[in-house]
């Protein structure tokens, strides 16, 4: 299991975009746990600030660098799909 | 949904986003009201549909939430009346919106089928089948494969539902119906829904429980930038539970730096309101329970108080307190230092719209607006929360008046000051967020289980940070809140300096004030 670093953008443009509900979500994995009791994800999130991608085009928000690869437009699924396979 | 960002939760922001920008950035001369119909393919580009049969219903949809959110009335659709008929009107500094607050966009409803049990392939047409032997109309029987229900017959008792060892019968119901605990969905001809006026009571929380986003409700987002561009004197008057809303980043002190550049002159904690209004209920409590009415409901959640008034009408629904409540009291400290002010009141609630539009709460409440709105002003200004220079702003709210956005947390604050104006006073508390626990406390109430009590009632499940405007997942709301209420220097409402000596709302100004121009009933 690898360590997953998750810099979620706390901007404005990105919170209305639903920024924190990714968190939320997020947050749940690190109470998953395997049959053995271990939990499942090694997971560190991080509140950074506007990443000046909204500037550029409103549309990109909300903004999620998963491992230092970003990810524009992000939704929950998109998130944890990524962060899972990271993990194996 | 509730809690949930969905595609609709975005669409919705979209809305509000563009109304602001409009509002901010429109020629206050010569305004191009056509704005609206190229924002709808902003929303919805390209030509083919995300969510609907096609894009130009998705396009239509939007185009009546705009006239929501700009405050206007859903059109009827069976005759012509163009987009923007009534921009006219709404272009102004003033209140505009009338009820309903809350509105079903008929064409958006797909008219969900209402209270329906269905047979899931969970079931494995077992040899005890007990489905068919609780049945009390002989609704259900074995089939070839599975069980059958014939809808005929079937009169929703449920009690095959609960007999399934597999749990294989479904219960189908209408999410907004089942959101509505004041019992208000029905349908019109076509099945969709439909909003009986007389039962409901604008907790919103329909809004954001239909999965189609066939629900909005009437905004003031156009006509609060209109005042502010005028150059009015518009106060922010925020509730409680604005802690968090906007992020991890925005601190309260950066928030109201932030509402400033929106254009507001100035940013007033509601939690000084609800000072006002614990020490107000406590005198009401102390004098009145039980020597003049068996017990106290409080006021600050205006569906809770419409809902008590219904549920138990006459004698019993005097016992909810009528006192000022904290938006109300807000307004009147606002207007009294600056009468020309215009304030706004930002909150969580829907429900504060309709309490808005009351004759006597109309002189102090000039707009309500939720987060969610106000949020859309930020995005559309382009307004960095994080970036602000902090606020740091004397504090104006107790610990308890800070607290009042969560659940079960308004009682406790009006029995401190109870306990000071009446040492050794034990009082009783009882508590219900969401309308069908308010139900059965009110019932229970009225059956005299409650006599000496202080009830408090919430309409949101979780109180206010729970409420229909917010942005943030409840529980990480309701932590902010109440590590921010830590930070007051006071922990009661009667040791908060800022609203000693001033008028408790609702009885006679004390005669050195009492002078207060525009301000007949002297409150
Ligand atoms: S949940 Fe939405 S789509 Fe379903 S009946 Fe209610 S308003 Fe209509
Ligand atoms: S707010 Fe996230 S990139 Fe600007």
């Amino acid at each position: 299991m690898k360590k997953v670093i998750v810099e979620v953008c706390a901007g404005t443009r990105c919170t209305i975009s639903g920024s924190m509900d990714i968190v939320a979500n997020i947050e749940h994995l690190l109470s998953t746990y395997d049959e053995e009791g271990e939990p499942m994800y090694d997971i560190e999130v991080r509140n950074v600030p506007c990443q000046h991608d909204c500037e550029k085009d409103g549309s990109l928000a909300p903004i999620v660098i998963v491992n230092g690869e970003k990810i524009v437009c992000a939704s929950s699924d998109q998130v944890m799909n990524r962060i899972t396979e990271l993990r194996d | 949904m509730r809690g949930i960002f969905t595609p609709i939760t975005k669409l919705r922001r979209d809305v509000f986003t563009e109304v602001a920008r409009f509002g901010y950035e429109r020629d206050l001369q010569h305004t191009d009201y056509g704005y609206f119909y190229e924002a709808s393919y902003r929303i919805i580009p390209g030509e083919r549909p995300t969510y609907r049969e096609s894009v130009f219903k998705e396009r239509a949809i939007i185009r009546e939430r705009f006239r929501l959110a700009l405050g206007m009335k859903i059109r009827d659709q069976d005759h012509y009346e163009s987009l923007t008929a009534d921009m006219q009107t709404m272009d102004s500094t003033a209140k505009q919106s009338e009820m309903p607050i809350v509105n079903v966009i008929p064409f958006a409803c797909e008219a969900c089928p209402t209270n329906t049990y269905r047979v899931s392939n969970n079931c494995r047409k077992c040899l005890a089948h007990p489905c068919t032997a609780v049945c009390p109309v002989k609704a259900i029987s074995i089939g070839e494969k599975a069980a059958v229900i014939d809808e005929a017959k079937c009169i929703r008792c449920g009690r095959c539902f609960e007999a399934c060892p597999y749990h294989a019968i479904l219960h189908f119901g209408r999410p907004c119906a089942e959101a509505c605990g004041a019992n208000a969905i029905g349908s019109d001809e076509l099945g969709r829904c439909k909003i009986d006026r007389e039962k409901c009571v604008s907790c919103g929380l329909c809004i954001v429980s239909c999965p189609f986003g066939a629900i909005a409700d009437k905004s003031e987002i156009f006509q609060i930038i209109t005042a502010i561009r005028n150059g009015e004197d518009v106060y922010a008057a925020i509730a409680p539970a604005f802690v968090g809303q906007f992020g991890p980043l925005a601190t309260p002190a950066k928030v109201f730096s932030a509402l400033k550049a929106l254009g507001f002159k100035d940013v007033i904690e509601v939690g000084m309101g609800a000072d006002l209004s614990s020490r107000h209920e406590a005198r009401l409590f102390v004098d009145n329970v039980p020597a003049k009415q068996p017990f106290l409901g409080t006021s600050c959640c205006p569906s809770w108080e419409a809902f008590a008034r219904k549920v138990l009408p006459g004698d019993t629904g005097r016992c909810i307190s009528s006192s000022s409540t904290p938006m109300v009291a807000t307004g009147q400290r606002i207007k009294q230092d600056n009468p020309k002010a215009k304030v706004v009141f930002i909150g969580p609630c829907v429900a504060k719209k309709m309490e808005g539009l009351e004759e006597d709460v109309k002189p102090y409440i000039d707009f309500v607006m939720t987060f969610e709105e106000v949020m859309g002003m930020f995005a559309a200004k382009h307004i960095e929360i994080s970036d602000m220079t902090e606020d740091n702003k004397a504090a104006e709210a107790s610990h308890d008046g800070r607290h009042y956005a969560v659940a079960s947390s308004v009682a406790p604050a009006i029995a401190a000051c109870i306990k000071e104006m009446e040492p050794g006073r034990e009082v009783q508390i009882a508590h219900a967020d969401s309308l069908a626990d308010c139900k059965k406390m009110l019932l229970l109430a009225k059956a005299g289980k409650y006599n000496g009590y202080l009830l408090e009632g919430m309409a949101c499940p979780g109180g206010c940070v729970g409420g229909p405007g917010t942005l943030m997942p409840i529980a990480k709301a309701g932590m902010a809140v109440d590590k921010f209420a830590k930070t007051s220097p006071w922990e009661h409402a009667d040791q908060n300096p800022v609203v000693q000596g001033k008028p408790i709302p609702g009885e006679p100004l004390p005669t050195h004030a009492g002078t207060q121009p525009g301000n007949p009933q002297g409150v």
